[in-house]
């Protein structure tokens, strides 16, 4: 079994984020994960993408040529979508993407991860607050659902991922984040995928 | 993680297998994409887990830091400093002295893309100031090429135990791709090696005097250390030749690469197998000294045609033509400016010459 994901979004998206959660899910599971993050000298504004390359086996190169899954966070990222795979995965955040791809040779999955990540207002900080920065783990969890990880019996596993990440004063925030982790999973379980070309461009 | 594996970056990675191989000093002077070096260092400082790691020090340039590791290396203490091309150019002055004087440390070099200021992706444009000695006077620095996180954290102790016993500095010649690409490793639970120093000067009250310098004005002096530094580069030569080969014994044509470019490399490999062309891989793990011997043997074997992948313009290639002396078809493949080639070209490039 052999997995490579591109992430892909702009900085302050935790797309860097996005990648370790997988990458090291994947390392939990018994595999071997590789993970590269390439970025300009701004780390916030600019285009961030990351690299993982999972497998049972020892990886040969870290480096992503064909995606079979791509996760998009903005607008601008939709340049990715050339690189995948045919038969490929793409997952993108419809509610900062208003336009879908033109590919129809890949599979479709939209999840408005911005807007499920701010429905969680009541696990934000006290007093309220945008937990919109979440989205990220709502992709986590739609990468769990179509990579066809049963979340159930795997809430443990979710966790100690988030745990590794959410250190010191960050750990308040794990609740929120596991649960938009279950929040982007069930999205993907409960809306069809689309393998031809979105509703738009057929209209 | 519950498997003893560890999941961090190449940088960490180095940073960490210092530790682990006894490092007692480390003199910072940051500088990306090698920063996490010294990051990693400061946090660890005064743990308990490290009971040997006694000095980490910030310097204000790269020439005090090069200079700290001098004068701590002389006390026979496990040195260590890290950097990248702009600093590593600025540290070439301190690593001539250090060739004179013989003394051991380590030196890590995170290559970011250049000349000057370039970028801060990778390149291994480097490579031939880290293997020939970038600074004056004939000297050679050993010079070892890590292609995974795993080696980035078993290298610093290969590294002190080929500096110790030579007196010589090693380099570890990184790029930035490395330094920030995490993998899952595993630390070997082994104890930190112990040299004998007897040449040290230790400070200690009553001990024999020592004297590190490398100034020799006397010519008969000078000539005399020349020949046993020229020497000692010579049995380097022959006894530390490292490599690593894959399906190469029996190839047509061999891709010849080092570091991160080695691991694209041995996917196009696969590749090449799978569309029929027979293809091998050959990486160095010391670039100083070149594995000349190694490579040699595949000519022996019956290759012919060799591909040499390289983030720069072509300079291990000089190594790859004086190693095989004249025999075999030599290609150059490079990319610069931070990029790296696709697996894919390179498989598109070898099929290309063996049509």
């Amino acid at each position: 079994m052999k997995v490579e994901v591109i992430t892909a979004g702009q900085g302050g998206q935790g797309v860097l984020e996005l990648a370790n959660y997988i990458a090291y899910f994947e390392i939990m599971k018994g595999r071997h994960a590789a993970y590269t993050p390439s970025y300009g000298p701004e780390s916030r504004g600019g285009k961030v993408k990351c690299y993982v390359v999972a497998s049972d086996e020892q990886i040969d190169s870290p480096i992503v040529e064909e995606p079979d899954v791509l996760i998009v966070m903005n607008a601008l990222s939709m340049d990715f979508v050339p690189m995948l795979k045919a038969g490929g995965t793409l997952i993108f955040n419809s509610s900062l993407v208003e336009q879908g791809p033109r590919r129809t040779d890949i599979k479709v999955r939209r999840v408005p991860a911005t807007a499920l990540a701010a429905s969680l207002k009541e696990l934000g900080p006290p007093g309220g607050g945008d937990t919109s920065i979440a989205a990220n783990s709502v992709m986590f969890g739609a990468f769990l659902a179509v990579a066809g990880e049963p979340l159930a019996g795997q809430t443990e596993a979710v966790r100690e991922v988030l745990a590794h990440f959410f250190t010191e004063r960050k750990a308040a925030y794990i609740m929120l984040n596991s649960r938009a982790v279950e929040t982007g999973y069930a999205f993907v379980t409960d809306h069809p995928e689309e393998t031809s070309a979105p509703r738009e461009l057929l209209a | 993680m519950m498997d003893g594996r560890d999941f961090m970056k190449g940088n960490e990675a180095l940073a960490i297998g210092a530790l682990k191989a006894g490092l007692n000093a480390y003199f910072a002077y940051p500088i990306t994409p090698s920063s996490e070096v010294p990051e990693t260092l400061a946090r660890e400082f005064k743990s308990p887990e490290y009971p040997e790691f006694r000095m980490f020090l910030q310097a204000a340039s790269e020439l005090e830091a090069i200079s700290m590791v001098i004068g701590a290396a002389s006390t026979g203490a496990k040195v260590m400093t890290a950097t990248s091309g702009p600093g590593f150019s600025l540290k070439q002055e301190g690593m001539s002295y250090a060739a004179a004087m013989e003394l051991p440390f380590l030196v890590a070099d995170v290559n970011r893309a250049g000349p000057g200021l370039g970028n801060l992706g990778p390149e291994q444009s480097d490579y031939l100031q880290a293997t020939r000695g970038g600074g004056h006077g004939g000297y050679r620095n050993i010079v070892l090429a890590p292609n995974s996180v795993q080696e980035m954290a078993a290298f610093p102790g290969l590294g002190f135990s080929l500096a110790f016993k030579y007196r010589n500095p090693v380099v570890i010649l990184a790029d930035a791709f490395l330094g920030q690409l995490k993998e899952d490793i595993v630390f070997p639970k082994i104890a930190p090696e112990r040299f004998p120093t007897p040449w040290a000067a230790s400070g200690a009250r009553g001990a024999e005097r020592h004297v590190l310098a490398s100034l020799h004005l006397d010519f008969e002096d000078q000539s005399r250390h020349a020949e046993h530094l020229a020497r000692k580069y010579e049995e380097v030569e022959s006894a530390e030749q490292r490599s690593d080969s894959y399906m190469a014994s029996d190839a047509d044509v061999v891709l010849v690469a080092y570091g991160v470019v080695a691991r694209l490399c041995r996917r196009a490999v696969k590749e090449l197998r799978e569309r029929r062309v027979r293809a091998g891989l050959f990486r160095p793990v010391t670039l100083s000294p070149f594995p000349s011997n190694d490579l040699k043997a595949l000519v022996d074997k019956g290759v012919k045609k060799f591909v040499v992948v390289e983030l720069n313009a072509g300079q291990m290639i000089l190594d790859v033509r004086l190693a095989l002396e004249g025999r075999g078809q030599i290609e150059s493949v490079h990319k610069m400016g931070g990029l790296l080639p696709a697996a894919s070209d390179v498989v598109r490039r070898v099929e290309a010459l063996s049509k």
